[in-house]
This record gives structure tokens, sequence and C-alpha cells, in this order.
């Protein structure tokens, strides 16, 4: 999975804020603000990755148990796929 | 040619709209930044888009193309009515239909002095302690505009309430609000481009929540409010 094209991120203001550009401004009219971790998994997510991939990504960067962070990777993909975000 | 927020710049395929909007902002001599011309295609795609007429559709397409342009270096546009007081320019941002225009007009009644800068779409530029408005020939359906260049002493973002209160923002509140009130459908490198200029903009310039009626004590509460502001370095 993947995340959509057209998305820039950027961190403006001690926040890091996603904004659709081009012609995605057209489907997606709105704005993401992301917290550090779900930053980190927009990010390893502008490329093709599986939620091993991203797993083990998380517990390299952070100091997280590996069940809490499968739940936490979980809930992020399930909503980025809510908002039709992944492709 | 013309100049407007510090850039020289041509104009070709603009339309009547434009000539006469852009009078007080032409400039003799000099060499243009950048041209501004709307080709047919873009002003007939531009028709489709928003049902203008065709010379109303060029004058559209022009303003798009200056801000595009704006925003290549360093500044950007916040749809607001923009106040000079002494020398100053305060922003009223917000939704359409929250009272911009109103409050401006009751800075005007409240305020000897006060004229507005720019009744739709200032030019926000960087200069050394923050940003300048600009008006420019793109400032609404009523054309309110002035060929000046003021420092920005605040951004008020209007909401209707049945009781006046200002507060002031995060930076980061300040920018999920500021956001949405420019330009959004450009190239990622121009979207970066134009959030840094914002990350700048909220970092440089106290941005606030003024909660309002439409009377002329908002007015009063918003100036005492944002004309205070010191930024001091101890």
């Amino acid at each position: 999975m993947k995340i959509k094209e057209g998305f820039v991120l950027r961190r403006v203001a001690d926040a890091t804020i996603v904004v659709p550009a081009g012609k995605t401004a057209l489907d997606f009219n709105g704005m993401i603000t992301l917290n550090d971790t779900a930053a980190f998994l927009w990010k390893l997510l502008e490329e093709d990755r599986n939620e091993d991939e991203l797993l083990k990504a998380m517990l390299g960067e952070y100091d997280v148990e590996e069940d809490i962070a499968r739940a936490g990777i979980e809930r992020f993909v399930k909503k980025l796929s809510a908002e039709g975000l992944l492709v | 040619m013309y100049k407007a927020a510090g850039l020289v710049f041509g104009a070709e395929g603009c339309g009547e709209t434009f000539l006469a909007r852009a009078e007080k902002y032409r400039v003799t001599g000099g060499v243009p930044e950048f041209t501004v011309a709307v080709t047919d295609e873009e002003a007939a795609a531009c028709m489709r888009a928003s049902g203008l007429n065709g010379d109303l559709s060029r004058y559209l397409a022009s303003g798009t193309k200056f801000y595009f342009e704006l925003i290549k270096r360093g500044g950007m546009l916040l749809h607001s009515s923009a106040v000079a007081l002494n020398g100053e320019a305060y922003l009223f941002s917000g939704d359409p239909g929250a009272g911009k225009s109103t409050h401006a007009g009751l800075w005007l009644k409240c305020f000897p002095g006060a004229y507005v800068l720019n009744d739709d779409k200032p030019a926000l530029t960087r200069c050394e302690n923050g940003f300048l408005a600009s008006g420019t020939p793109w400032s609404g359906k009523n054309d309110i505009s002035r060929n000046e260049s003021l420092p920005v002493k605040g951004i008020a973002f209007i909401e209707k309430a049945p009781e006046n209160s200002i507060e002031r923002l995060s930076p980061k509140d300040a920018a999920v609000r500021i956001i949405p009130q420019t330009v959004r459908r450009i190239s990622s490198a121009r979207m970066e481009e134009l959030l840094d200029t914002v990350d700048r903009l909220v970092t440089t310039v106290p941005v606030y929540v003024l909660k309002c009626r439409p009377d002329e004590d908002a007015a009063r509460l918003a100036h005492s409010a944002m004309k205070s502001y010191q930024e001091k370095t101890i």
C-alpha cells in the first residue's frame, strides 16, 4: 500500500501538515494535521510498504512495545483507507 | 507595465476590467519581472468553470496568474479585508459570510484616518521583521484597493457570535486557519513554497480569532487588542 499521489507534507509552526496539491485539491478539499508518529508513517507510505515493513521501521525509531506499535499502525492505516488516501 | 506588491509586471489579454482596475498601478520605465498573460484558451476554460462573462473571466484568470508568481517569490494572498490605520495593516479573514468587509467597515466608522487597503485579496510579501500587505488590482467585486504596501500588524479570523471576544491563536492553530484562505490548486513544488511562507507568517505576525457582533464595540475591542501587540527581545 501507498499514499495517493498529489499530497504535500510540510512542517509548519511545530505541526506536520498535509495539503493536497494540483488536481488532488479538487478531490480532497481540506488539510490533515499529523502527530509525530503519523508523520513518520506517512513519509514511509510515500513509497509502497506493507504493514510488516512499517512495524519494523517503527520499532527501530521508537521505544515502543510491538503489540502497541502494531495496533497503532493498524489504526492509522484504517484511517487513511477510510479517507481514501491509499492506493 | 504595472507595479503591485513590489513586483513590476506586464499584462497581456487580461481584459477591460483589469485595465480599469490596474490603472492606479501603472508605471513607466523599468524591466518587468514577469508578464501576466491570459490566452484565449485559458479565458474560455475560466468562463466554463466560473460562469462569468469573457471579460471577467480574463480578469479572474489574470489574478490567479499574478498570485502564482507571488508564491514563487516568497509571497502569498490571504482572502481577507485589509484595513490601514496609522501606517499599519490589520487583516480580517474568515469564511465567506463571516463578516470580513462588515468588520472592516466598522473600523472606518470608529477610527478617523482608517481606510481599506484591499477588500478581498491583499498580497502579502516578506519584509525584514514580518510581512507587508499590499493593494492589488484584484480586490473583490467592489474594487476597493490602494496602491500601497504597509506592515501587517495582525490578522484576525472573524466568527459571528452573540458576545464580542478576541483571543490569540497558537502558530499551529493560525496555520490551520490560514491555509484554507489562500491558494489551493497549485503544483506540489509551489505548495511547498507556499507552506514555507505560511510558516514564516504565523511565526512573525500575531493571529487572533475575533468572535463578534457586527457592532462598533467589536471594532474597538479588536483594535485595542491588536494595536498593543509588541515583540520584545530581551
